[in-house]
């Protein structure tokens, strides 16, 4: 499963890779990372129907999380792939415009990590 | 022979005049008879003790008696004076000099009061003599009247031998008389200046004085003393020894005497004429003279001329060896003498002068007095304007002091209030800002929390791996943990940065310049800034750019002051993006950017926003104080024009570029020191 993570924090690869590093060498969950709205879209475009799952913070300078949801859930509408959005501000005004345009999860940082795990896993 | 023809010539003349005299003094005293008017009596009684006062003293000092009792009954007091001045002079002809003095003193006191001027003769009555003129103001009546009255005291002190006192009250009557151009006045004062000048036995003077007197009767065609002023000419030559030439003037003195009715010069140029002859030896002549004045001085029955022709004749006849009639006249001589200024007259008449300098002495220290007191009024007047003044000054000044207290207080009033403006200011911003720190800060305790957590995991792997001795494995996992140490580390310093900043920004400013990475400034204001809006409108997004120029390197500013002024700039962009995005046009991408650049010896901050620009009528108060176009209670209107004065105060520029509809750049330039 290839998981897209799209954050303007640089580090949040690394996280990922150590969070998920046991996925990673069992080879269940592949992770690519983009740093805007902007490079995610590129990538998409590049690999289309690569990414099953794509995990996106709201807030980013540029191209916002909920323009690149709209986006994805536009153009790539057979089969959108699960787009679940990452904010460090929960509050309803945000979920309800992702919930709207067809945002799969609303996830509120800090990230819980292992009902992330169960939630991907899940899927 | 010819000389008895001469003399009988004289005498014709004489009669003839006395007899045409006659006749007018007849008419005068005719038209009094009938005169009705008060006025008209009084005038004509002038006239009459005028004629009379070269005749006969007697008649001349009762005729101003009764005009002196009209005037002071019509309360004419001009009038009074001349009548005054007639008596005097009468009573000098015959003799009394007391009671001349008294009466010319009083005359004086009189015409030196100004409220004598108040009353006085309609000027369609014809004058007394040809001295006075009643069309003239009546000031310059008053002070002819003076003037000639002046002049008759000094005609009295150069008979009683006073002859300083004399030229006193001459130099006191002209200028008076010149004030109205009385040249027939000034003709008879000059001339008895100059018998005054004779008598101190100064000729020059007498000559020049006399000059004037005959300059002034030429000029005025007055005549009737002009046998007086030739007469006293010839006198000047006989005390410069010229017998010649003096000989001459009294020939002449006497046609004038004799031609224009003066009948004392007549016989004192007879007189002048004998002593002449009988300095040169010439007996006959001598006598001949003294004979030709004799009637005449009989006529006029004035007892100086009378003495003066006895003494002569008495003199002539001693010469001659006629011891009879030497005693005859010496006899007559005698008798004149005890009616004359004798010494009983000489001593009331110093008396009189005694007081009359009393008079002038108290005049003068009434004068001396009133002046005193006149300048210490002044002075107390003055004295009193200036404490009036002072107390003025002192007021304005008190409530200028009172005036500068309260502006003083009112100006720390705004002070504290500029100060509290800015700290509100300040801390409006700092609140703007506040999620977006938040933000900041949550976000590096994200990644601390979440490594620290990785580390714990990845140790107790690492426990696993030793027991499982898999060396490599156990390298790995430490590897991993040390970059996550390094990370915790990044992360909590950049936690601590934010919050450093956040006090910085809220702190007063340190005032203090230092080295500055101007490109980290605009970047970490850039990013509170964004998410302070993005805090507030969670819908909001815009598009960020940066072009930072690396070469800048550190500049020397007050870094909260310019983090301010970024920080401001950007909110404000950020707010005219927002709100140009809430008109839904199609299309538009809200952005914002900033840039550093380094010109020469500047770095240029420009800030750009996409906005709507600004308008030109706004374009002109956006650094005005207070100015905003946000809603009320959204803006306190001093954000730029803090930034402004920031900016001032580091030497820069703070300027603006806009274009409606299409946007708006803020550029700072610093100099680079």
């Amino acid at each position: 499963m290839k998981i897209l993570v799209v954050d303007d924090e640089k580090d949040v690869q690394i996280l990922f890779e150590q969070r998920f590093r046991k996925e990673m060498k069992t080879g269940e969950m592949d992770f690519v990372f983009a740093f805007s709205g902007e490079e995610a879209l590129m990538y998409l475009k590049d690999h289309k129907h690569e990414a099953v799952l794509i995990l996106s913070d709201i807030n980013m300078p540029g191209m916002s999380g909920l323009d690149l949801l709209k986006h994805i859930k536009q153009k790539y509408s057979v089969p959108p792939p699960v787009v679940m959005m990452i904010t460090a501000y929960g509050d309803p005004e945000n979920y309800k415009i992702a919930m709207k345009l067809g945002a799969d999860d609303f996830l509120t940082k800090p990230v819980d990590f292992i009902s992330l795990k169960e939630k991907l896993k899940a899927i | 022979m010819l000389k008895r023809i001469i003399y009988s010539a004289f005498l014709l003349i004489i009669i003839n005049a006395a007899e045409a005299q006659q006749v007018y003094i007849d008419s005068l005293k005719n038209e009094i008879s009938i005169s009705k008017n008060d006025t008209n009596s009084l005038i004509l009684f002038g006239k009459l003790s005028d004629v009379y006062s070269e005749i006969n003293p007697d008649s001349a000092y009762n005729f101003a008696g009764k005009m002196l009792a009209i005037a002071r009954k019509l309360s004419l007091k001009l009038e009074e004076v001349y009548a005054l001045d007639q008596m005097s002079y009468a009573l000098l002809n015959m003799g009394n000099y007391p009671r001349s003095l008294q009466t010319i003193l009083s005359a004086i006191a009189i015409t030196e009061n100004p409220d004598s001027e108040k009353k006085l003769i309609p000027a369609t009555f014809p004058p007394i003599d040809e001295f006075f003129d009643r069309t003239l103001p009546a000031r310059l009546q008053r002070l002819e009247g003076l003037s000639r009255t002046l002049q008759y005291a000094g005609i009295l002190y150069l008979n009683s031998g006073n002859y300083q006192k004399a030229l006193y009250y001459y130099k006191a009557s002209l200028p008076l008389a010149m004030q109205s151009n009385n040249f027939r006045l000034l003709s008879i004062t000059y001339s008895t200046m100059g018998r005054t000048y004779l008598s101190l036995k100064q000729p020059d003077s007498a000559l020049i004085s006399l000059q004037h007197a005959y300059d002034n009767s030429v000029k005025s065609g007055y005549y009737r003393f002009m046998g007086s002023i030739l007469l006293n000419m010839g006198r000047v030559f006989i005390a410069k020894g010229d017998q010649e030439t003096a000989r001459e003037y009294f020939r002449k003195a006497l046609l004038e005497s004799a031609e224009h009715n003066y009948f004392r010069g007549v016989v004192a140029s007879n007189l002048a004429l004998a002593d002449v002859y009988k300095k040169s030896g010439r007996a006959d002549s001598n006598l001949y003279y003294i004979k030709n004045g004799l009637p005449t001085a009989y006529y006029l029955n004035a007892p100086d001329l009378l003495l003066r022709s006895y003494t002569a004749l008495a003199d002539f006849y001693k010469t001659a060896g006629n011891s009879d009639s030497t005693v005859k006249y010496q006899s007559l001589i005698i008798k004149i003498n005890d009616s004359l200024f004798n010494s009983k007259q000489a001593q009331q008449f110093q008396n009189i002068d005694f007081d009359e300098q009393q008079r002038q002495q108290q005049v003068e220290a009434a004068k001396t007095a009133y002046q005193n007191k006149a300048r210490q009024y002044a002075l107390l007047a003055g004295l009193g304007v200036f404490l009036l003044i002072g107390f003025i000054l002192y007021r304005n000044n008190r409530e200028k002091n009172k005036a500068n207290i309260i502006l003083e207080k009112t100006l720390s009033n705004l002070k504290s209030t500029q100060s509290q403006l800015i700290q509100s200011e300040k801390m409006a911003s700092l609140g703007e800002l506040t999620a977006g720190i938040a933000h900041e800060i949550q976000n590096p305790l994200n990644f601390v929390n979440n490594f620290s957590e990785l580390n714990t995991e990845l140790l107790e792997e690492m426990k696993q791996e030793i027991d499982n001795s898999h060396l490599e494995d156990v390298k790995t996992i430490a590897n991993n943990v040390i970059e996550n140490e390094q990370k915790i580390n990044h992360h909590g310093k950049r936690a601590d940065a934010i919050v450093k900043g956040m006090l910085q920004h809220s702190r007063s400013s340190s005032g203090v310049k230092e080295l500055t990475d101007i490109n980290a400034l605009a970047d970490e204001y850039l990013r509170l800034s964004y998410h302070g809006l993005r805090a507030k409108d969670k819908s909001f997004n815009a598009t960020l750019k940066t072009d930072f120029d690396q070469s800048i390197g550190k500049i020397n500013i007050v870094p909260q002051d310019i983090g301010r002024v970024i920080l401001n700039l950007l909110t404000n962009a950020f707010y005219v993006v927002n709100e140009k995005k809430q008109m839904n046009i199609p299309g538009y991408e809200p952005t914002v950017s900033i840039s550093t650049k380094k010109i020469g010896s500047k770095v240029e901050i420009r800030v750009t926003d996409n906005g709507n620009g600004i308008p030109q009528k706004v374009l002109d108060k956006v650094f005005q104080p207070f100015f905003t176009t946000k809603p009320t209670g959204q803006g306190t209107g001093l954000g730029l024009s803090l930034s402004y004065d920031i900016i001032k105060a580091h030497g820069g520029e703070l300027k603006v570029e806009t274009k409606e509809g299409e946007g708006t750049t803020f550029i700072i330039q610093l100099p680079i020191i």
